[in-house]
């Protein structure tokens, strides 16, 4: 589980390319594999500066968006445990 | 019928080390009515596709308006492209997607720091960006690599990177000899071409999609391309209707016998006319060439008898330790230089 104060990055290897509609699409160089991210995930992906925590994204994510608190962040975490899984960001501050 | 090859432009913001000085850094444009001339009068003669190049002819300040006149003419049409500028421009691709044949991305190595050593700094990720937009917009695209001394040994990485990224083939082509070129060391003698043909045919019978030599390959037939079978024809930003976009372009050479007309002047018909007599002449010059003997092994590299045949390598002779330079002809100028009817016409003195 990745801690809401933990901060991400995406990783050097990853080349994203936002689209016209405002979606994101990753690829990662050393997997040469492509991963696609929904409007939500867009722009969490946006958001991963290594600066801003998890909580903090959530935060941007819960005004952007009608949801509640703890969805956001669940949200949040849930694709940064995926983004970190398959080394699309690494982690700024150590898992909990 | 074959394709016109358009360049659209010799703006480029790359300036890749194997490339004519004359197509990049350049500012020319072709002006849309040249296109529509095109457009208009090309299809009479049997022309149904455009394939357009530069300099990169994404920056021509008008490319939309050239892919929309295109596609609502009735052709279809490809674009060569590095792939820089993909983001802001694609869109008119999905606007005009059933015309659209492909979208062939310069890649030029399978290593970040191979590719951008020949194109420069940011060039992988940009392409490789490119092809990411490709893949979730599904529009097909292809991958050409232009082969060298100092990418040679990646053929085969690029080959497996552009199937797995979702390249629908991979081209692989000759580097044209220039100047800048021989004085970076990047050709290939003709020994290393040859085998690097057999790797890419060897690689291509394994392979999931498509490894194909571009025209220029070492080949018995004499004509074994479509500027030489008389099948397709290119027109430089200049409006000039030439025999092939490999010779168009190339200053440094100086011959400028491979052009047939300027669209300014003449209609297409006239100059697609004049490069059909043109063709004749080739024909008959290099069929006679093999009867006597005359051609060397190398000269069944097609492109380099051409460059020979037009003078376009005549700068090769202050190259002396140039992998090439040994290849050239003793009567280097063709027998029957082509020069064009209006030329004549103006030239001509009036006999009393």
């Amino acid at each position: 589980m990745i801690a809401p104060d933990a901060r991400l990055k995406p990783h050097k290897d990853v080349i994203h390319t936002k689209l016209a509609n405002g979606e994101v699409v990753l690829l990662h160089l050393g997997s040469e594999s492509y991963f696609s991210l929904n409007e939500t995930g867009s722009a969490i992906w946006t958001l991963l500066d290594g600066n801003a925590t998890l909580e903090q994204i959530a935060g941007e994510i819960e005004s952007r968006y009608e949801v509640s608190p703890e969805q956001a962040l669940a949200s949040v975490a849930e694709l940064a445990e995926q983004l970190v899984a398959q080394k699309l960001a690494t982690l700024e501050h150590p898992l909990s | 019928m074959g394709s016109i090859v358009v360049e659209l432009t010799n703006r480029c913001n790359l300036s890749c080390q194997h490339c004519f000085s004359g197509r990049h850094g350049g500012s020319a444009v072709l002006p849309l009515d040249v296109l529509r001339k095109i457009l208009d009068e090309a299809r009479p003669l049997g022309f149904t596709k455009l394939g357009f190049t530069g300099g990169d002819p994404t920056l021509h300040p008008e490319f939309r308006t050239a892919i929309r006149m295109t596609a609502e003419a009735g052709y279809r049409y490809g674009v060569v492209t590095n792939g820089w500028t993909f983001p802001a421009i694609y869109t008119i691709f999905q606007e005009h997607r059933m015309e659209l044949s492909g979208i062939t991305f310069s890649l030029d190595g399978g290593s970040e720091g191979t590719h951008d050593s020949i194109r420069g700094t940011g060039s992988f990720r940009k392409v490789l960006r490119a092809f990411s937009i490709c893949v979730v917009t599904d529009l097909p695209f292809t991958v050409n690599m232009v082969l060298n001394s100092r990418n040679v040994d990646e053929a085969e990485r690029v080959a497996r990177m552009s199937a797995r990224l979702g390249a629908g083939a991979v081209r692989f082509g000759h580097l044209m000899p220039t100047p800048l070129a021989a004085d970076m060391k990047l050709d290939l003698t003709p020994v290393q071409r040859r085998e690097a043909e057999r790797r890419i045919r060897e690689l291509n019978a394994a392979s999931p999609i498509p490894l194909v030599l571009a025209p220029g390959y070492h080949a018995a037939d004499l004509f074994p391309c479509g500027p030489l079978r008389g099948d397709d024809v290119n027109v430089d930003c200049h409006g000039n209707l030439t025999k092939c976009c490999h010779l168009s372009g190339q200053e440094e050479g100086g011959g400028q016998e491979d052009v047939a007309g300027s669209l300014h002047e003449v209609s297409f018909a006239e100059a697609w006319r004049r490069l059909v007599e043109e063709n004749a002449r080739v024909r008959e010059e290099k069929e006679r060439r093999q009867r006597e003997g005359l051609l060397l092994d190398s000269d069944y590299f097609p492109c380099w008898y051409c460059s020979l045949y037009y003078r376009k390598v005549d700068w090769l002779r202050g190259h002396p330790d140039h992998p090439w330079a040994g290849l050239m002809w003793e009567d280097a100028a063709p027998a029957a230089p082509f020069v064009p009817l209006s030329q004549l016409l103006r030239n001509a003195e009036p006999r009393i």
